[in-house]
């Protein structure tokens, strides 16, 4: 027998082996595959700020530049949460574009 | 004579080779019979041990989709209590939709469990396959949720940014009587004031575009629908943004003027 005989003869032993590891991994994945999808999701809940938005705390009715810049302050942090809110909703409508949700 | 004894001679070997094989057969079959026997036997074993192990899997993650549904279903109704502006009815909605799905989500990992104790593969497949087909809330729900908790942040802010409006009118005002010039400060201030009612008016139409969106179940021109609605929300509630961004700026402009001002016009 020759060297290339010899050769083909392992490469066809080696491909036989993988696939027969692949088919039993297939099968042994199967079950799980079918929640695959909705695992990916997780994580768009679970950046869902619980901060909520206070109006009546986000500004004063004073007029003293320490008012007005305490209420551009206040505005910041509430247009740092939109911010956040406006990320969540990207993210969430992003995702109900996806099939299997 | 010795042609004749090699002939009976080799006819009696092979004569015997026949008898032995003939009765050696069956014996031989049968080996090989059981042996397939116990081949089938191993393999249908295997095979339900391996599908006792697919479905324990598949049971295991429907158990991680279900409790990740209610995880997010929960934080959602934290947030939705938590909103100021949007109306009693729409929270209500709203809320009464979160619990009812994380109602229905417990039922159904009840009776998932149920189908594997009863070892009903097509009901446990059918039932698996329903948290993500049947329920929408990963597709529906949590959007619904962030598009609302979204307004109502955006209503909040536009409400606080016309409250602030009224105080720097009044400082402008101040300023102009005290010979300041602040026509530029009046342009931002009407800007701001436009700004902050159309911030309003898209959160609002994001809210109203959403509120009684609901689940497909199946059918894909509903489907259609409500990726449209979400996604025309999702416009709104950016161009709210920069309404809301063009306002603070605008704000921010206004509140370096008043202190300009102030400088130039105190003794």
């Amino acid at each position: 027998m020759s060297k290339s005989v010899k050769v083909i003869i392992w490469i066809v032993i080696v491909v036989i082996v993988v696939g027969i590891v692949w088919w039993w991994m297939a099968g042994n994945n199967q079950g799980g595959s079918v929640s695959s999808t909705g695992q990916s999701s997780s994580s768009t809940s679970g950046t869902m700020t619980s901060e909520s938005s206070t109006d009546n705390t986000i500004v004063s009715t004073g007029t003293s530049d320490s008012d007005l810049d305490q209420d551009m302050t206040n505005i910041n942090a509430q247009m740092n949460g939109l911010s956040s809110d406006s990320a969540n909703v990207d993210a969430s409508v992003a995702s109900s574009s996806q099939p299997g949700q | 004579m010795n042609h004749k004894k090699i002939s009976s001679t080799t006819a009696s070997i092979i004569a015997g080779f026949v008898l032995i094989s003939a009765g050696a057969a069956p014996a031989f079959a049968q080996t090989a019979s059981s042996t397939r026997l116990g081949g089938m036997r191993a393999r249908t074993g295997a095979n339900a041990s391996t599908t006792a192990a697919r479905e324990a899997q598949m049971v295991k993650n429907a158990d991680n989709q279900i409790a990740n549904r209610i995880s997010a279903l929960n934080a959602l109704e934290t947030r939705v209590n938590a909103m100021q502006k949007l109306s009693g009815t729409e929270k209500s909605s709203l809320s009464s939709q979160i619990q009812s799905q994380i109602a229905t989500m417990t039922a159904l990992q009840s009776q998932i469990a149920t189908d594997e104790s009863d070892n009903n593969t097509s009901s446990l497949k059918t039932d698996i396959q329903s948290i993500t087909k049947a329920y929408r809330i990963y597709m529906l729900i949590i959007p619904q949720g962030t598009i609302a908790a979204a307004a109502d942040r955006v209503m909040a802010i536009a409400n606080a940014m016309t409250t602030l409006s009224g105080a720097l009118q009044t400082r402008i005002t101040q300023a102009q009587s005290a010979g300041a010039a602040m026509s530029a400060s009046v342009s931002a201030l009407a800007d701001l004031n436009t700004k902050a009612a159309d911030a309003t008016t898209q959160a609002q139409n994001a809210v109203t575009a959403t509120a009684s969106l609901a689940p497909d179940n199946g059918s894909t021109a509903v489907m259609q629908a409500n990726t449209a609605a979400l996604k025309t929300a999702r416009t709104d509630i950016q161009t709210a943004q920069k309404d809301l961004a063009a306002a603070r700026q605008d704000a921010v402009t206004i509140v370096a003027a008043l202190k300009a001002a102030e400088k130039s016009t105190t003794p």
